[in-house]
Parts: C-alpha cells; sequence; structure tokens
C-alpha cells in the first residue's frame, strides 16, 4: 500500500478525528482570514477619517509684494489675479481631489416671463431699489465652497455644482419654499433694467440689462444662521444667496463693461482639497514649483490644522488595530503549530507499527503530511466562505449601517493564509515528528502508555 | 486512589502532554486578553480622536430675557463632560457720551443717507465676558492696537476703535458713558442708567467690512466693547448681569446630545425660548469611518472571543478522545464515570491555573511593548508636520486629551478566567458524553 493510499484511508475511516482537526484549521484559517480583512477595512476606515478632515491649501494673491496705491480712505492693490490656466494646472495633480474659486455680484431671480421675484428681508429700511438684489456666487464646485466645506450650509435636495455644469443655480431652502421652487425649476437669472439704472444713477455708464436662463439643481439648507439679520441687506443674507457656474456668472456680467473685465482678470484665491492629508507637504512643495506661475505674486497656504490636531490620536487608532492582528495571526500559527504536535504525539503508537512493518521513516511522515494537507485544503477553501459570512454578517449585527459586503476577504489574503497555513503544517509536523523518528519502533512499542 | 491525586499524577508523570495543554491553554488566553487591552486602549484612542477634534456649542439665550445669567453659567460649567464656558456675550446700540453729557462723534461718512432716528451718536455695544473670544476678533479681523482685552471680572470697561479714539481725542485711561434714549429703544419717555466707563483697549479692523451700505452704527468704527456688568446695568440696572448667549466648550463632541439634554433640567430658564447651535463640523465630517473603525475593534474582539472558545472546546475535545484508551481500563476496574470525567477536568484546572496565571504577565508585557512603540510614533509624527504655526497648535490641542495606556486591566483577566474555566469544564464533558455513554468492552474493542 503506497503512501498516499494509506492517507486516504486514515482520513476517511477516522472520521472523526479527521473532523476535529478539520474544524480546527477551519477555525483559525477564519480567524486569520476575517483578521486580515478587519485590518484591510481599518486601513481604509483611517484613510477615510484623515481624508475627512478637509485638509487643503489657498492659493492666494501675494499682496505684500504688490503695489500700493492710495484712493480716497482706501488702498488700492495692483497684483496678478489667479487666472483659470493656473487652476487647471495645480487641479491636474495628483492627489487633489478637488478645487474651487468664487466671485461674487448683485444679481436677481425671474420667472421665465420675467417676472421679478422679492428677496426675503429681516431688516427695517427695505429700500425699493434693493428689493430683488440677491448675492451671487460663481463656483467652478460648490461642494468644495468654504460655505458647504464649513458647515454653514449643507446641500439637502439635488445635487452640487461641477465644472462641466452650463446654467445652473443652487438656492436656499428658505427661499425655495417662500416661492415653490422645485429642483428643476427653469428661472433667469437676470441683471435687470432697473439694475441697471441704479448703476447709471451712480455714473456707470457701459452697461445694459441681461438675462441667462438657469435650472435649479440643488437647493440647500442654513445650518449657522446669522446672528444680527435685522441689521444686515437682503443681499447680504444667506437666505438670498444663489450658487451659480462660473460661465453663466461671467455670461450674465457679459453686458456691463467694468463687471465684466473684472471677472474675466481671475480670481482672489483658490482652494485645493487633498485625498490624503498626509501628502500636503509634497503636493505644496509641487504646486509651487510650477514653473508657469509667477510665485512672487501668490502665495500657498495649508488649511491642515484640523488632520494637524488629530493626526497622532488617528494614526494610534489604526496601529492598535494592526497590532491586534498581527498578535492574532501570530498566535493562530502558533496554535496550528501546538495542535499538530500534539497529533502526532498521539499517533506514537501507530508510528512505532508503522515502522515495525519495514515502512521507511520519512514515508511516515509523508503520509502525516499528506493528511493533514487533505484535510487543511478542504479548511482552508471553506475558511474563505465562512470568514466572509462572519465578517460581514457581524459587521452588520454591530451596526446596521455597515452593509456586509463592507468587510469582505480579498483574494490576495486567502492566497497568503493558504500558503503560509501549508508551510506552518508541513513545518511543524516535521519538528514534532523529529523525536519519534529518532526512535527505534521497540522503544516507540515500549513507552506506550 | 482519589480522582484528584490521579489527576495529580497524570499530570506530573506525562509532562510532555501536560506542557502541551498549558501551552495551548496559555496561547490562547494571552490572545484573548493582549486582544482586550488593545481593544479597550482602540476605545480610548477613537475617544482621543473625537477629543481631538473638538465640539462646542452655542446657547442663544436671546429669547429668555435676562435669564442667563452668572448662576446659570455656572451651573452649565459644573455638568459633566462641559470643559469650559468659552464666552458669554451679549450686544446691541448704545449712544456715546463725555461724562458731562454732551454727545461724541461717531464716523458717518461711508454710511446710508437716511440715519434711523436716535442713532446719531451710537455705535454697537458687543458685551463680552472675553473680548478677545468675540466673532469680531476671532474671524472678522479685528485687532488690539494698545492695552488690554476684556476678561472675566472687569467692570465698567470699554475698548473702542482706532477711528472712534481719534475722533474724539480719547486715549487709555480716559473714561466716556454708554447711554440709550428714548427714540433708540422706542418708549417716549425712557429714563435711562448710563453707564461710566474706562478706556482700557485700542483696537482696529484689518479687513473691509463687507457691506457698503450700511447705516453708520452698524459701521465697525463706531463699536464699542464693554463687560457683562456695565452691559447689564445699562440695559436694566436693576437686573443681574446677563448673557444673550453663550460658547459652550465640551470634551466630546459625540456628547453634545446629551450635555444639551442636561443643561435643559437647570431650572430658571424658559429652555423653549433659547436656540442651541452646534459647532462640530470636523467630529460629524470624521463621524462615519470613526464609527466603523470602532466597530471593526468590537468585531475583531467578538471574532477573538468566539474563535478562542471554539479552539479551547476543540483541542479539549481532541484531549479527550485521546484518553480514550485510558477511560476504557478505568472503567472496567470499576471506577465511576463521574468520577473519571471529574479526573479530567481536574487535570485540565490543575494545568490551566498555571497558565492563566502567568498569561498574566505575558500579555501585559506584549500590551507594555505595544504601548511604548506607539508613544514613540506618535512623538515622531507630530514633528512632522508642514508649517510650525500648526504644529503648535497640534501640540497643545493633544495636551488636552486622555491618557493613551495599553494595559491588561482587573476586568479582562476576569472576563478570561471566568470564561475559560467555563468553557474548560463544559467542553471535557460534552466531549466526554458520547465516551461515557460506551462500555468499558465497546471502548477497549474499537481502540485503535
Amino acid at each position: 500500500m503506497n503512501t498516499p493510499k494509506r492517507s486516504l484511508l486514515y482520513v476517511i475511516r477516522k472520521r472523526s478525528r479527521t473532523g476535529l482537526l478539520f474544524v480546527i484549521l477551519l477555525v483559525v484559517s477564519t480567524l486569520v482570514l476575517s483578521g486580515l480583512s478587519i485590518m484591510d477595512a481599518a486601513g481604509d476606515s483611517s484613510a477615510e477619517l484623515r481624508e475627512s478632515t478637509g485638509t487643503s491649501f489657498t492659493m492666494e494673491r501675494n499682496l505684500s509684494t504688490a503695489t500700493r496705491s492710495n484712493s480716497g480712505n482706501n488702498f488700492v492693490y495692483q497684483q496678478e489675479y489667479i487666472a483659470d490656466e493656473m487652476i487647471e494646472k495645480i487641479s491636474d495633480i495628483d492627489g487633489i481631489k478637488g478645487y474651487n474659486a468664487k466671485i461674487g455680484g448683485y444679481l436677481e431671480l425671474q420667472n421665465l416671463d420675467g417676472d421679478r421675484f422679492e428677496t426675503i428681508v429681516y431688516n427695517k429700511w427695505n429700500e425699493e431699489d434693493l428689493k430683488y438684489d440677491i448675492g451671487t456666487f460663481g463656483c467652478f464646485n460648490t461642494a468644495y465652497d468654504s460655505f458647504f466645506t464649513s458647515n454653514q450650509f449643507e446641500l439637502s435636495e439635488g445635487r452640487h455644482i461641477a465644472t462641466d455644469d452650463k446654467q445652473v443655480i443652487l438656492i436656499s431652502d428658505d427661499l425655495a419654499e417662500k416661492y415653490n421652487f422645485k429642483v428643476g425649476d427653469k428661472l433667469k437669472l437676470t441683471l435687470s433694467e432697473e439694475q441697471v439704472q441704479f448703476e447709471k444713477r451712480y455714473g456707470v455708464s457701459d452697461i445694459s440689462a441681461n438675462s441667462v436662463d438657469v435650472e435649479i439643481i440643488g437647493i440647500y439648507k442654513i445650518l449657522e444662521e446669522q446672528s444680527d439679520k435685522e441689521t444686515l441687506g437682503q443681499y447680504e443674507l444667506y437666505e438670498n444667496y444663489v450658487f451659480t457656474d462660473m460661465a453663466t456668472f461671467k455670461e450674465v456680467f457679459s453686458t456691463w463693461a467694468v463687471a465684466a473685465k473684472e471677472n474675466e482678470q481671475g480670481y482672489e484665491s483658490a482652494d485645493f482639497f487633498l485625498t490624503d492629508p498626509a501628502q500636503l507637504g509634497s503636493i505644496m512643495s509641487e504646486v509651487s514649483n510650477i514653473s508657469s506661475i509667477n510665485w512672487n505674486n501668490f502665495t500657498l497656504t495649508a488649511n491642515d490644522e484640523v488632520f494637524q490636531q488629530s493626526a497622532s490620536s488617528m494614526s494610534n487608532v489604526e496601529k492598535l488595530i494592526t497590532t491586534m492582528i498581527i498578535v492574532v495571526v501570530v498566535i493562530a500559527a502558533v496554535i496550528i503549530t501546538l495542535i499538530l504536535s500534539m497529533w502526532v504525539r498521539s499517533r506514537m503508537r501507530e508510528t512505532g507499527i508503522l515502522m515495525s512493518t519495514g515502512i521507511p521513516k520519512y514515508k511516515i511522515v509523508a503520509q502525516y503530511v499528506l493528511e493533514t494537507v487533505l484535510i487543511a485544503i478542504f479548511a482552508f477553501a471553506l475558511s474563505y466562505f465562512t470568514s466572509n459570512a462572519i465578517a460581514g454578517n457581524l459587521g452588520h449585527i454591530i451596526d446596521s449601517t455597515i452593509t456586509a459586503g463592507d468587510v469582505h476577504i480579498a483574494i490576495s489574503n486567502f492566497i497568503l493564509v493558504f500558503c503560509t497555513g501549508i508551510a506552518v503544517i508541513l513545518a511543524s509536523i516535521g519538528i514534532s515528528s523529529i523525536p519519534v523518528m529518532q526512535m527505534n519502533p521497540r522503544e516507540i512499542l515500549s513507552k506506550m502508555s | 486512589m482519589s480522582f484528584i491525586k490521579r489527576a495529580f499524577l497524570h499530570t506530573t508523570r506525562k509532562i510532555g502532554k501536560s506542557l502541551l495543554i498549558f501551552f495551548v491553554l496559555l496561547i490562547i488566553s494571552t490572545l484573548v486578553l493582549t486582544c482586550l487591552s488593545v481593544c479597550s486602549a482602540t476605545n480610548t484612542a477613537v475617544l482621543n480622536v473625537r477629543e481631538s477634534l473638538g465640539g462646542s456649542y452655542t446657547l442663544n439665550a436671546k429669547g429668555t430675557d435676562g435669564q442667563l445669567t452668572n448662576s446659570i453659567l455656572d451651573q452649565i460649567a459644573q455638568i459633566d463632560g462641559v470643559e469650559r464656558i468659552d464666552n458669554a456675550r451679549s450686544e446691541s446700540y448704545a449712544e456715546y457720551k463725555t461724562s458731562d453729557g454732551v454727545s461724541l462723534e461717531v464716523k458717518k461718512d461711508a454710511a446710508f443717507d437716511d440715519m434711523t432716528k436716535g442713532f446719531e451718536h451710537a455705535g454697537k455695544l458687543q458685551s463680552n465676558l472675553y473680548s478677545e473670544k468675540d466673532g469680531l476678533f476671532v474671524s472678522e479681523g479685528f485687532e488690539l492696537l494698545e492695552g488690554r482685552n476684556i476678561t472675566k471680572g472687569d467692570e465698567n470697561v470699554a475698548l473702542i476703535h482706532e477711528d472712534f479714539a481719534k475722533r474724539n481725542g480719547l486715549d487709555i485711561g480716559d473714561t466716556f458713558v454708554l447711554d440709550l434714549n428714548g427714540d433708540m429703544v422706542e418708549i417716549p419717555d425712557y429714563v435711562s442708567t448710563p453707564v461710566e466707563v474706562e478706556i482700557i483697549g485700542i483696537f482696529t479692523h484689518t479687513t473691509e467690512q463687507e457691506t457698503a451700505l450700511n447705516v453708520s452704527y452698524t459701521l465697525y468704527e463706531n463699536t464699542v466693547f464693554t463687560d457683562p456688568v456695565s452691559f447689564a446695568q445699562l440695559f436694566d440696572a436693576r437686573r443681574d448681569t446677563y448673557y444673550s448667549n453663550a460658547e459652550i466648550v465640551v470634551n466630546d463632541p459625540a456628547r453634545l446630545d446629551a450635555i444639551v439634554a442636561e443643561m435643559e433640567t437647570i431650572d430658571g430658564v424658559d429652555w423653549d425660548s433659547c436656540n442651541v447651535t452646534y459647532h462640530d463640523k470636523d467630529y460629524q465630517n470624521a463621524k462615519e469611518p470613526l464609527e466603523s473603525l470602532g466597530n471593526l475593534v468590537s468585531i475583531s474582539i467578538v471574532i477573538i472571543i468566539i474563535v478562542s472558545v471554539a479552539l479551547l472546546a476543540l483541542i479539549l475535545a481532541l484531549w479527550v478522545r485521546n484518553r480514550l484508551h485510558e477511560t476504557g481500563v478505568f472503567m472496567s476496574m470499576g471506577l465511576g464515570k463521574f468520577n473519571i470525567l471529574l479526573q479530567h477536568i481536574t487535570e485540565i484546572i490543575l494545568v490551566a491555573v498555571l497558565a492563566f496565571a502567568l498569561s498574566f504577565p505575558v500579555s501585559s508585557v506584549i500590551a507594555q511593548k505595544v504601548g511604548d512603540t506607539l508613544l514613540e510614533q506618535t512623538t515622531a509624527s507630530v514633528t512632522e508636520t508642514v508649517s510650525n504655526e500648526n504644529a503648535d497648535e497640534a501640540g497643545s490641542a493633544a495636551s488636552g486629551l486622555s491618557n493613551l495606556e495599553v494595559e491588561v486591566a482587573p476586568l479582562h483577566l476576569l472576563i478570561v478566567y471566568g470564561m475559560g474555566t467555563l468553557v474548560i469544564i463544559l467542553s471535557v464533558a460534552i466531549a466526554a458524553l458520547p465516551i461515557m455513554k460506551m462500555k468499558p468492552k465497546e471502548i477497549l474493542s474499537s481502540l485503535s
């Protein structure tokens, strides 16, 4: 009878022993696999945690190197503005997930027939001329606008304005409620004839009325109310803010020469947000090495206070989880070794009998190894499914917001466990067989209990 | 021979076998102990993250007509989880006069044409426990040029704008009067209670006031900061010092709801007319990943405990099965089945006591090592900051955190020892059940 056949027969005939070893191997490999997938999930969550600190950097016109001139009571600074090409170049860098720059102005909202909508008002002086004025912002990505990143506003319906959006606006829920506006409604963003007349009274000449059709794609909620609304002009009220895409903003103001020229010259500042705050230093130095930008005219400021405050605690969480899993994996390997040596020791008598029938020692060891590997292959294969189920379901039980898919077994982890497991089996059976194999059959059989 | 003696003899004579089971028990209990200690350290680390992200809330009690007094503030500060009252403030408008009752001049050139009647010599009056914490100083670019800020305990003091000082020839140490008039409060025969204040500081603003259409009394230049005592005296001399809102900083942003609920049980305030605004955006942003990290730790510890129990049970089952032959012999000698079972349990417990005892120092050493490595790396990582200014903030913020220690707590020992013993007794008994049902002849004939 050859070795493989003996192994197979042993495994089949000693069903309960086989079953025990099978379950032990299954349990241990399930533990290790679940542990590894938890470690991966912890890594993902930690990356998400770091990202949630909203780390960004701000590019601004450098006023300290600007030419300064007096104009009445105020200083006027002459400095280069941030151009579209600069923003594009910076946002192309790897690791930058989003950016925003904005320009503001006062416009009106009208329906498609040209009827004007009055704004929400709290102050006492409610001037006739200003009744319709809304504070309007042209933005690239409203999701990265400071009002939203600082949680002053929160998008409650629809979606944010992104770079490729055209003729879209976001409005406040207060305004939406007042006029029963809904996501998908069409309005006109207007530089009205009355506004034109108002400007003309103050000596503006090159200006004419204009409007652009826009669609409401999102509605925001004000989370942080302004404190003294009764002292604010209605165009300053958050309730009356309207965000639109950059192109539409520029388009509406295109019939007002001075404003159009201002809009074309560029932006005062721009914010760039990072996927991984740990890269802030390297990305900022990469940005400051862009040679086509004259860095004498601009400053870069890191906005990473939140990350700096919490970075060490955050990395502690991840390190602790990793440590725990390493402890689990190492101990699992030790346990398998111990169990297998128990296994080999309990078969001393059989070893003695096999030896006395003249079967070479290496063949006996090979038989034990073969048996265990045979069992292990099935146990490891099954552990892929059990650990998937256990990790996923436990996550679901502990917190119903975690779906079973959040913790799943990566194939690479499975292959790792499989190969390492087989190696541990070979090593531990080999080592624990050494003392038995050094004895003669007579020694073994006389030593028996 | 009693079962205890038999158990002792088996354990000492079969040293190899005993050692094996000893190591198995030692390793499993060390695993669970270490993981429990790491798990509770992780919970502390998660708490630290929350604390470092911080949280506070603004209590707006404007609607209560002066119920938010010093004594209420003191009670709020006592609530468990409240770190400090960061600031308490009120704002209104006041008319400015010299001590002799002559009106002082305010800036008007940038103002809206039609001045509201009664506000010709008035400006915004900000009352603060700590003036440097006022929003105008914190986020609107106000800067103190000379003198000092208003702080808790100050009475009859004021900070004035550089422009207002120049316009009226006022300087630090001078006094002037805060007053109200009938037109301002819209009460025709109003009898005011003017307050004389000493100028202790002069400030300016560094960013342009955003509006071009202000009325003069909202201009930055005409703003005066004063202490809460003077403010209360000006508006109602009979009343306690009060505030219209307070900024309350808490330790753990996750407990904001609980703290506010506790605050609302304090008597003397009509809480329904109060507004609470949370300032916990950093925590809100981080909440989801933070919670899933916490959950992952809980999942791991549950898996580890379940698997450890299962492993222990399986190994003990293997152990009992290996003693089949011996059991058959004992039974044929007429020993009671229960007696044999007790012997097996005693053997394991004997070894387990030693293994469990040793697992405490072993897991403590591992936990200690883990803790040391973490602390080392933490101090190293704080120095890798992008900007020095932020590093300072990080350093100071870190000092307020809970102490992160990885250690094996008595509770952990209790869990492991209790559960371990229970598992041993149960699994040996259960594994022995089929054997005990057999007759000696069956057992001895079923031997391999």
